[in-house]
């Protein structure tokens, strides 16, 4: 942001509308879908991924946005939940539309004497409305578990990679630190950002060309990332005294925690044979 | 600057320090890609996010890039779905490349050449089969991208370009029929464009980061006395040291000069010292992470840091020693049977037993201490050292942190060592030494001299005038309308006048920083009104300073002179005034980088920016913390100082009590978000009162 945006007068601090990103946050409460165990809940949202890239289609999107609502609602998610995505997004996909209803594809419909493209209208609903599906059944997951049962349950579905003989105990390690560290660097570059906007050189190239300009964003990126980059080592390098003061990396080991249980079971098999059933009345 | 740069000849499994590095920078990637996701312009912040892979790329093996990215994407499929995948991937092998080049010493274009050889025709054909596998999903996309650019070129045809819009269609349907030729076409200019960029923005980075951190990244080679990776029975204790010498590598002076010292089983040690005295690298030496360069260390058995029967340590930054997601999960983090520990037994024993099942990232420093106490204590340490643990806690979360030292050493007749720059935290030892420039010294007498010292200087009268800083029925809810809302401040009526000391006190959670941020226009609060000079505040950021508490974050530019010019927006005659101002001498420490700074001389750096912008107020948020008694009577100096030469407003945050007699007027004191004491300090000095 430039000085000069900061600085636009207004009457009364209002307050502006934030984004907000709510992802990775437990919601509290407790549920059927809060209760179930990490690991099935992200293979069902992986097979929701897999079942609408095969079939891209609007029964599918109504079955797997189905299976999602119905997650949400067992969990009561509230509406305030969902992040609060910027202005600009909106604006964009509201373009995507616009031009999607002037292409050619068929049917054509005459409105008022301007040929409107129903079909180029209904590719764009499907697109947009997969995207949707498949972003809030990722974000479902994490709603609903608690982010350290996250990497024991992945060690338990990566077990079958072990035959291959990958280092699935060092990848576990690193999921669960990666988690454990995230908000702590997202909180770092908060504040690296807001240091940069409390400072006196905003975006002052000497000469206005586009050149300069490009030049000077190009210096202050470097900068921004150098020092997001030396923190960040020097954090790592905290984490590893840490990881050596518990005796070095160990195996990828957790506390026993919840299990595949009999509602895994159900659920995991309720959404299979949704998904395959869907697929084999539209392919058959 | 070609200096040869080796290629990490390690093999097998990552090592702690390669672990660390590749999780916490892919960490860092995936973060700026998830906010390309949602902030304008985002696709810069998509190219920004190969930078930290190219570090790691550059700096360790190609298996920690890989461990790294597999960790990233993980997470990242919870935030932004399986696009996570997609966009880690690509930023792992761009930066791999960039980073790999860099330790080669490549050219620009021989990386472009080699970069595009290698990584364009694995893509090129991934890309196809996935395309082909996946073909319904192929026609959607490629039906919408093309029903999006027809669109496009009817809205052209319309504009009257029927020449342009008839172009753009033949090429359009051409690239939709031909799918299996256009797509990697379009890779290929795309990773063309990908790595030139990656270059251009790693490069820098790649530098400074060398700069810092030298080019050859080594695993800390642990002397044998750890045991690590043996079977030896840990016996730490009791441990001697006979004229004991250590010297950093490449340092010119010892660290440590001809320590004698033993340390028994049951009890309580506590080594004082100011900063620079050595007494962390005694700490060292004790954990066995450090071998005496002279003298003798005598031990029965191995140190077994972290096992079972041997050394625990629990260090300074609360934060920067929590492995676990969960208070449970980190007391056992990394033991080879979690389930035999009973973990509530342990969490007891240190008074967090309520807190098992929160998540790591809610708890407080104090809180944080004593579960790093917890996860040593599951270990059945005999030996347990504590390196200046209580430096950034509060007053009530040290005296808790002391008492559980002494209760373990007389209770649980374990080998206690205290490492503090508190001279006071020593009262319930058996014993204490004292190290000054390295040596054990008699008496504690000049650590106590320089604690008068900050009390008896003598204060001339500050000018106050009228209103700056305004708050009205200021409320602050992070979150607000999510479930997660969370109220950190309500009706808060605060007014700082000019010329004006005041200092905030509060515990953490107290909303003492929500204030700071909306004091500095950083926030807009969501209730009430902020102003300065009788407009708001947040329109007019930058005008009060702020020097936030992790210095080293808000240093931007390479060099000291750099960072004060800039920070400052001023030139260099006037960098240099400020430079002095905060007692560095130009002629030393203009031209130094601001990564061989020490804590203190950061937060001097940071202060000479803020006051070279001559901010209407300064905020200081936690100042004092870390630095030992010297430290803070220079800047405590350095602060009554600036205040008397001109009218510094100062607004210092703190979570201590025990601020400098006669720093601040005023004291205003945070309670659950509400200011529950608001009042003139007693001892102000006289004539400061309006």
């Amino acid at each position: 942001m430039s000085r000069a945006e900061t600085l636009t007068p207004t009457r009364e601090p209002k307050a502006r509308r934030e984004t907000e990103l709510t992802f990775l946050r437990l919601v509290p409460g407790t549920s059927p879908v809060h209760r179930l165990w990490a690991g099935t809940k992200l293979l069902i949202a992986a097979e929701l991924a897999l079942m609408l890239s095969i079939a891209p289609t609007w029964p599918m999107v109504a079955v797997t946005a189905a299976v999602v609502v119905l997650e949400l609602l067992i969990a009561r998610i509230p509406l305030g939940a969902f992040p609060r995505l910027p202005n600009w997004i909106f604006v964009f996909v509201v373009v995507s539309a616009l031009l999607s209803m002037w292409s050619s594809e068929k049917p054509l419909a005459d409105v008022g004497g301007i040929t409107l493209s129903i079909g180029g209208l209904n590719q764009w609903a499907l697109f947009t409305s997969l995207a949707v599906v498949l972003v809030v059944s990722g974000a479902l997951v994490g709603w609903t578990t608690p982010l350290g049962d996250v990497a024991p349950a992945l060690e338990k579905l990566f077990r079958p990679l072990r035959w291959l003989r990958l280092p699935v105990d060092e990848w576990i390690i690193a999921i669960g630190l990666a988690i454990r560290c995230l908000p702590l660097l997202i909180e770092e570059i908060r504040i690296v950002a807001a240091a940069r906007k409390l400072r006196a050189d905003d975006d002052k190239p000497a000469k206005e060309t586009p050149r300069a300009v490009f030049r000077q964003v190009l210096a202050e990126t470097h900068d921004l990332m150098a020092t997001a980059i030396v923190v960040s080592i020097r954090r790592a390098r905290d984490l590893a005294d840490a990881i050596v003061a518990r005796g070095g990396l160990g195996a990828a080991t957790s506390l026993p925690g919840a299990r595949f249980g009999v509602t895994d079971a159900l659920a995991l098999l309720a959404t299979t044979a949704l998904c395959v059933v869907t697929l084999a009345v539209l392919h058959l | 600057m070609s200096r040869p740069r080796s290629t990490p000849a390690r093999r097998g499994r990552l090592g702690p320090g390669e672990l660390a590095e590749a999780v916490v920078l892919a960490d860092v990637s995936l973060a700026l890609t998830v906010l390309g996701q949602v902030v304008p312009l985002g696709s810069a912040l998509l190219v920004a996010a190969v930078v930290p892979l190219a570090v790691v790329a550059a700096r360790h093996r190609l298996r920690a890039v890989i461990t790294g990215t597999i960790a990233a994407s993980a997470v990242g499929f919870l935030v932004i779905g399986s696009a996570a995948f997609t966009s880690m991937g690509a930023c792992a092998a761009l930066g791999a490349l960039v980073g790999a080049a860099d330790r080669r010493n490549w050219t620009r274009r021989r990386t472009m050449v080699e970069g595009m050889a290698l990584l364009w025709p694995p893509t090129a054909v991934l890309a196809d089969l996935l395309l082909l596998v996946f073909a319904n999903l192929r026609r959607l996309t490629l039906d919408q991208v093309r029903n999006g650019w027809n669109g496009f070129f009817h809205v052209l045809r319309n504009l009257g370009l029927v020449r342009v819009a008839r172009v753009g269609e033949h090429l359009l349907t051409w690239i939709v029929r031909e799918w299996w030729i256009s797509v990697p076409l379009t890779l290929f200019v795309l990773l063309w464009f990908g790595i030139w960029l990656a270059i251009g923005l790693s490069t820098p980075a790649l530098r400074r980061v060398r700069d810092a951190f030298g080019a050859a990244v080594v695993e800390e080679e642990l002397p044998d006395t750890t045991g690590a990776g043996t079977d030896a029975v840990p016996e730490p204790l009791p441990v001697a040291l006979r004229d004991v010498s250590y010297r950093y590598p490449n340092a010119h002076t010892d660290a440590l000069v001809g320590v004698n010292l033993e340390v028994h089983a049951a009890e309580l040690v506590a080594v004082v010292g100011s900063n620079g005295s050595g007494k962390s690298t005694l700490a060292r030496l004790l954990a066995g992470r450090r071998a005496p360069s002279r003298g003798e260390l005598a031990r029965p058995g191995v140190v077994g840091l972290g096992r079972e029967g041997g050394t625990a340590i629990v260090s300074q930054r609360p934060e920067a020693q929590v492995l676990g997601v969960r208070v449970r999960d980190d007391v056992v983090w990394g033991m080879p049977d979690p389930a035999r520990v009973d973990v509530d037994a342990f969490l007891e024993r240190v008074g967090l037993r309520a807190l098992a099942d929160r998540e790591t990232s809610t708890l407080s420093g104090g809180e944080l201490q004593r579960l790093a106490i917890a996860a040593a204590l599951a270990r059945a340490p005999r030996l347990l050292i504590s390196d200046e643990s209580t430096a950034m806690v509060d007053a009530t979360g040290r005296a808790q942190l002391v008492t559980l030292f002494d209760d373990l050493a007389h209770r649980d007749r374990l080998g206690v060592v205290h490492v503090t720059h508190r001279a006071a935290e020593a009262a319930v030892a058996d014993r204490t030494i004292t190290l000054a420039r390295g040596r054990i010294v008699d008496v504690p007498a000049r650590l106590r001299a320089e604690e008068q010292i900050a009390t008896s200087e003598h204060r001339a009268a500050v000018h106050i005038g009228g209103p700056l800083i305004t708050l009205e029925g200021v409320g602050h809810v992070y979150s607000r309308k999510t479930p997660w809302a969370n109220r950190a401040l309500s009706d808060v009526d605060l007014t700082i006048r000019e010329g004006e000391a005041i200092v905030v006190v509060g515990h953490n959670g107290s909303g003492k920083s929500t204030l700071a941020w909306i004091l500095s226009g950083l926030l807009t609060p969501s209730e009430g009104s902020a102003r300065l000079d009788g407009k708001p505040i947040f329109d007019q950021v930058g005008r009060v300073g702020l020097s936030f508490q992790h210095s080293r974050l808000q240093l931007l530019r390479p060099t000291v002179l750099d960072e004060v010019r800039s920070a400052g927006g001023v030139d260099e005659a006037e960098a240099r005034v400020a430079l002095k101002a905060v007692g560095l001498d130009p002629s030393r420490f203009a031209s130094r980088r601001v990564d061989e700074l020490s804590g203190g001389q950061m937060r001097r750096v940071v202060i000479a920016g803020v006051l070279a912008s001559q901010p209407r107020a300064i905020i200081l948020d936690e100042p004092f913390a870390g630095l030992d008694a010297n430290g803070r009577f220079e800047l405590d100096t350095l602060l009554t100082d600036l205040r008397q030469r001109g009218e510094l407003t100062l607004v210092i945050v703190s979570h201590d009590r025990d601020l400098p007699d006669g720093l601040v007027d005023r004291i205003v004191e945070l309670e659950a978000g509400r200011i529950t004491r608001d009042e003139p300090l007693e001892d102000a000095r006289p004539g400061s009162q309006p």
